[in-house]
C-alpha cells in the first residue's frame, strides 16, 4: 500500500512540473495557433539567469520574482519580435519558424556558457526528505506540487471569472468573433506569450533545481515532456493539458517503481507507448473534443 | 436632410488580388433601417464585413457619425457604436450563454464614459427579460442552443453593447418559418426603439417588410437603391433580383 502511495506521490509531484510545462505551451497555442517547440529552450534561458543571478549572491527571494520576471520579458520578446513577424495566419510558418528558433537559442547559449554542464544551486532545505503517510518525499516535491496547485488555482480564476480571461477564451476560439465584441487580438496574444512567460519561469526554479545541473541542451527534454502532455491532454485544453500533465507524471512514477529493473532504462521510452495506446483510444486526447465537419 | 449615422462612399474592396465590392456607396440615418439584398455572392456579407471593419477598404471612405472611420480596425468600429451580428452567428461555443453576453459588452466597457459593471448587470437583467429562453439557458453552453435561439443570442449579444447601428447578416439564414418569424419580430420591435439597423438578406419578402431603404446588390454593384415605398412593384424587383441569379449563374 506505501508503495503505490510513494507513485502517486512522485507521479502528483512529477506530474505537477509537467502540468505547468502543458499549460504554458497551451496558453499560447489557445491564441495563436502556434505549438512553440522553442519554450523549452527559452525555459533553459531563463534558468541560465536564474543560476547567474543566484551565483551573484541574490537571496532566494530576490531570484525567484526577478527569474519570472525574466522569463516573462523573454516570452513578450520572442512573441513580439519574432512570431508576430509571421503573423498569426500560418500555423506551420509559425511551427518552422519555432523550430528555427529553438536551434538559435541552443547555438547562443552554447556560445555564451558553453557545453559543459552548470550546477543549479537549490537551498539545502529543498532537498531534505520527509515522509508522508509512510512514504518518502523531497521537501522540493512538495513545493512543486503546492506552487503548481496554486498557479493553476490562479489561471482557473484569471480564466474563468475575469473580463480578460473571457476575452482570452473568446480569442482562442474565434479571433474573427471576438474583433467583432471589441476584443484587440494582439492583447490577447501578448497576454497568452506573458503568461506563457511567467509560468516557464516558475518551471525553470522548479525543473533545474530537481535535475540539478544545467546545460544549454537541456530545454529539448522540457519541450517533449510539455508536448507530449499537451497532446495527451488534447490541443489547446487548458483542463486538458493539466490531465496530460499528471497523466504522464504518474506513468513515468508507475513506470520507474514497477518496471523490472532491466527495463527502467525505456522507461521514457515505454511512457511514449502508454501515450500511442491512449491516442490510439481517443485521438483527440483526453480534454480535446472531437471537430464536427458536418456543421 | 437628417444626420447620417453611416455614410459610404465608392467602397471597393475584396479577397487576395479580387475585388468583391466595386464602388458600393449607400448611407444611413440615425433611427434608419436599409436592407441589403442579392443573391448568393453578390457581396452582402463582404459589404457588412467591410463596414464592420473585417474586410479593409481598398478605397473609398467611410464616415460612422461625421468621423473618418475607413482606416480604423473593428474593434475601434465596435467601441464608436457599430454592432454586427456575423453571418451564422458565430456564437462562442465554449463559453455560455451568460458569457457570451457579457462578452457583448466590451465595447461599451471602453467607451467614455465606460459601461460600469453595475451598467453590464443592468443590460444582462434587460436581455433576460426581452429574451426569457437565454435566461433559463445563461448558464448552459452557447453551443447548445437551437438555430433560432442562437440567433437571438447574436441579436442580444449585440445590442449588449448598446450600439448606434446594429447590423444583421442572414437572420433568418438556416432558421424554420416560424422561428424566423420570431426573429423577424424582435427586429421590428427594436426598429420601433428608433435603433438603426441594416439587414442583409437572401430573400427579400420579410426584409421588405422590415426596412425604410432597399439597396440591391448584384455582382458586387448597386443595381437598385431606393425607399421600399418607391421600390417597382414586386414582380419587378424579382426581375432584377432574378436576373442577377441568371447572369452569374449562365
Amino acid at each position: 500500500m506505501t508503495g503505490i502511495f510513494q507513485v502517486f506521490l512522485d507521479g502528483l509531484s512529477l506530474g505537477a512540473s509537467y502540468a505547468l510545462l502543458a499549460l504554458g505551451l497551451t496558453m499560447v497555442f489557445g491564441v495563436l495557433g502556434l505549438v512553440n517547440f522553442a519554450y523549452g529552450d527559452m525555459i533553459m534561458w531563463t534558468a541560465f539567469l536564474a543560476a547567474s543571478l543566484w551565483a551573484w549572491g541574490l537571496p532566494l527571494i530576490v531570484v525567484v520574482p526577478l527569474t519570472i520576471i525574466g522569463g516573462t520579458l523573454l516570452s513578450l520578446v520572442v512573441g513580439e519580435v519574432v512570431f508576430r513577424r509571421v503573423g498569426t495566419q500560418n500555423p506551420l510558418s509559425l511551427l518552422l519558424v519555432s523550430f528555427g528558433l529553438s536551434l538559435v537559442l541552443v547555438a547562443l547559449a552554447v556560445q555564451v556558457f558553453g557545453e559543459l554542464a552548470f550546477v543549479f544551486p537549490s537551498p539545502e532545505y529543498l532537498s531534505r526528505v520527509v515522509e508522508v503517510g509512510g512514504a518518502q518525499v523531497s521537501v522540493l516535491s512538495l513545493v512543486d506540487v503546492g506552487v503548481a496547485a496554486a498557479i493553476l488555482a490562479a489561471l482557473f480564476l484569471l480564466l474563468n471569472r475575469s473580463e480578460l480571461g473571457l476575452m482570452l477564451r473568446a480569442t482562442a476560439e474565434n479571433v474573427r468573433t471576438a474583433r467583432l465584441m471589441g476584443v484587440r487580438p494582439k492583447s490577447m496574444v501578448r497576454l497568452s506569450f506573458a503568461i506563457s512567460g511567467a509560468i516557464g519561469g516558475v518551471i525553470a526554479l522548479l525543473w533545474f533545481m530537481k535535475v540539478g545541473s544545467l546545460i544549454p541542451r537541456s530545454g529539448l527534454d522540457i519541450t517533449l515532456k510539455a508536448f507530449i502532455a499537451l497532446v495527451i491532454g488534447g490541443l489547446g485544453s487548458t483542463r486538458g493539458a493539466v490531465g496530460g500533465g499528471f497523466l504522464l507524471g504518474f506513468a513515468e512514477a508507475g513506470l520507474a517503481t514497477w518496471l523490472p529493473a532491466g527495463w527502467r532504462g525505456y522507461q521514457q521510452a515505454l511512457a511514449f507507448v502508454v501515450v500511442v495506446l491512449l491516442l490510439l483510444l481517443r485521438p483527440q486526447g483526453i480534454g480535446g473534443r472531437v471537430t464536427d465537419t458536418s456543421r | 436632410m437628417p444626420d447620417s449615422l453611416l455614410v459610404v462612399e465608392d467602397l471597393v474592396t475584396g479577397y487576395g488580388p479580387n475585388a468583391v465590392l466595386k464602388e458600393v456607396s449607400l448611407r444611413v440615418d440615425a433611427g434608419q433601417s436599409i436592407g441589403i439584398l442579392g443573391v448568393n455572392g453578390a457581396g452582402k456579407t463582404t459589404l457588412v464585413n467591410a463596414i464592420a471593419g473585417l474586410n479593409p477598404i481598398w478605397s473609398g471612405s467611410m464616415l460612422f457619425r461625421g468621423k473618418d472611420v475607413t482606416k480604423v480596425g473593428p474593434e475601434a468600429r465596435m467601441t464608436m457604436g457599430i454592432s454586427l451580428c456575423p453571418e451564422s452567428r458565430q456564437i462562442f461555443t465554449s463559453l455560455t450563454v451568460e458569457e457570451n453576453l457579457i462578452l457583448g459588452a466590451t465595447p461599451a466597457r471602453r467607451r467614455v464614459p465606460p459601461l460600469s459593471r453595475s451598467q453590464v448587470r443592468a443590460r444582462l437583467e434587460k436581455s433576460y427579460n426581452r429574451f426569457p429562453i437565454l435566461a433559463e439557458r445563461r448558464n448552459g453552453g452557447g453551443g447548445q442552443l437551437s438555430g433560432g435561439e442562437q440567433q437571438m443570442l447574436a441579436v442580444a449579444r449585440a445590442l449588449m453593447s448598446a450600439p448606434d447601428l446594429l447590423i444583421v447578416d442572414e437572420p433568418s439564414m438556416g432558421l424554420a418559418p416560424v422561428v424566423s418569424s420570431k426573429v423577424y419580430a424582435l427586429l421590428r420591435e427594436l426598429k420601433s426603439e428608433g435603433l438603426a439597423m441594416i439587414v442583409v438578406e437572401e430573400s427579400s419578402n420579410r426584409a421588405l417588410g422590415l426596412v425604410d431603404h432597399c439597396l440591391i446588390l448584384r455582382a458586387g454593384r448597386v443595381v437598385l437603391s431606393a425607399p421600399v415605398e418607391e421600390l417597382p412593384d414586386h414582380s419587378a424587383l424579382v426581375e432584377v433580383y432574378l436576373g442577377s441569379t441568371r447572369t452569374e449563374r449562365g
